[in-house]
């Protein structure tokens, strides 16, 4: 009886370590949601519009960590892809879906060299990739603004006036993306009691999901779970690992891309210099903080993660408002909690490695005994 | 060689696609005019208060002698135009379609479009001169 209470007692204090951050989530949402006083029909008007915006973006983070490659930080490459090719439409004038579709074409080739790239640095720097990712956004971010902010207009021709500086060359700091703004979401239009829902995102994204479903039971998926469990035992098993872990982060760099495009044309603006960066970092913490870690991840974590991320993200500035009369602490905690959650989330993953660990020793001790 | 050939026709196909998208997403301004105009020997007045519908896009309420201007995607369009009384009810509707192949005429006159001239959509009078 005794040993049965006590599994039991580790079993639940494994459960709560393993959703740490998503249970501090719920807490502080459940707390915030009456301070805010928001009605319900906003509440939930506003995480079906962030669920149809985010959901692909922090979707394409999935295949790296089933290639145990962690969190693909890489991610803000594809975002970049997606940005030129939304540059161009905006010169060329394409407005609604075609345009849409025809960004999604321009990016891709673009989408598919820079993955490869990062692929191959990242597969020389195993067991860092995170870090290295990381230090690889910045540098192609000055890649980017050095072509966006030189060579538009200067090597590459611009026709749009509107879009290029004063000056002749480089894009504005602001691209508006009017003509494709909501082309997506408003495809098939769709309402509950009053509620809108971007039917045809959520069919994309939904389609999406089937993708990764099936994509785990192909070959290349099953080598990239091999991959991601153990490296040599896969290379002795005949899998070509640094292939594999390659086209893992081209289909997540292609996959941020489009993600990207889809979340600007919900926007309708972009913000030139960067939107590239929040969306790196919004989706891993979004993710994060569905319960995933740097080496687990599933489809409900993504969804339950951009559900609790944003909900915060719209309740805290009013709830601060409420609370203390300050709109802006709500506002600067809720910038606060998107870094700071990453950070919790990593020190939660090393703790909890470092508990499993342990937990397998005192199993094998007791299995022994 | 199989595989060499799915690719390329692959690769055709979402260059196709591509193309496809550029024609039919293009969006273009053009200039609606209810002005009197005078084409060829035939003059037609622009007196009637009149609704423009460009596809699906919100009518242009245009009074006589107003030019509007209205944005529209792809090539192929359909026009509706709502003649009105003195009370501005609707008392003619008149349907069309129409293509825009020269990139220099984005000039539509309805006034000639009412009158059934089929050189309606024209250069910018304003440009030609």
């Amino acid at each position: 009886m005794t040993k049965q209470s006590k599994f039991s007692k580790s079993n639940l204090s494994h459960l709560l370590a393993a959703n740490a951050v998503p249970i501090v989530f719920i807490l502080i949402s459940v707390i915030g949601i009456p301070l805010s006083k928001f009605s319900p029909g906003y509440l939930i008007q506003e995480m079906l519009v962030r669920l149809s915006r985010d959901s692909f973006l922090v979707l394409s983070l999935l295949i790296p960590i089933m290639a145990g490659m962690g969190l693909n930080f890489g991610m803000v490459l594809g975002a970049m892809a997606g940005q030129i090719g939304l540059i161009f439409i905006s010169d060329w004038n394409i407005v609604g879906i075609h345009g849409m579709v025809l960004a999604m074409l321009i990016s891709t080739p673009l989408a598919i060299f820079l993955g490869w790239m990062c692929g191959a640095i990242l597969n020389r720097a195993k067991g860092r990739e995170m870090v290295t990712g990381f230090i690889l956004g910045f540098f192609m971010n000055g890649v980017y603004q050095l072509v966006v902010l030189y060579g538009f207009g200067k090597v590459i021709p611009v026709q749009n006036a509107k879009l290029v500086l004063s000056r002749g060359f480089g894009v504005r700091n602001v691209t508006n993306l009017e003509g494709i703004r909501k082309c997506l979401d408003n495809l098939i239009p769709f309402e509950i009691s009053g509620i809108s829902v971007p039917l045809a995102t959520f069919l994309v994204i939904a389609a999406f999901c089937v993708f990764v479903v099936w994509f785990r039971r192909t070959k290349l998926g099953q080598d990239m779970r091999a991959v991601g469990q153990d490296m040599d035992v896969a290379r002795s098993a005949g899998i070509p690992v640094e292939r594999t872990r390659l086209i893992s982060i081209m289909i997540s760099t292609v996959l941020a891309c489009y993600g990207q495009i889809i979340f600007l044309q919900n926007i309708g603006t972009m913000n030139t210099y960067n939107s590239h960066e929040q969306a790196g970092m919004f989706a891993i913490a979004s993710l994060l903080v569905g319960g995933a870690s740097v080496s687990r991840a599933s489809i409900l974590n993504v969804f339950v993660g951009v559900v609790l991320f944003h909900l915060m993200f719209v309740v805290s500035p009013m709830a601060g408002k409420h609370l203390i009369g300050e709109a802006q602490l709500g506002e600067y905690f809720r910038v606060f909690v998107s870094y700071g959650i990453i950070a919790i989330a990593l020190v939660l993953h090393a703790w909890r490695r470092f508990k499993e660990r342990e937990r397998s020793r005192s199993a094998l001790r007791g299995e022994a005994a | 060689m199989r595989r060499i050939l799915v690719s390329a026709l692959l690769l055709a196909a979402l260059v196709g696609l591509g193309f496809y998208c550029y024609d039919a997403g293009r969006a273009y301004d053009l200039l609606v005019d209810n002005h009197d105009i005078t084409l060829g020997e035939n003059t037609y007045s622009g007196e009637r208060d009149v609704n423009v519908i460009l596809d699906a896009n919100e009518p242009l309420e245009m009074a006589p002698q107003d030019t509007m201007v209205s944005t529209v995607a792809g090539k192929k369009h359909t026009i509706t135009v709502e003649i009105l009384d003195e009370n501005y009810e609707v008392v003619e509707t008149v349907t069309g379609k129409f293509t825009l192949k020269d990139p220099e005429k984005r000039f539509l006159s309805i006034p000639a479009f009412l009158g059934k001239n089929t050189e309606w959509i024209i250069e910018n009078p304003q440009k030609q001169k």
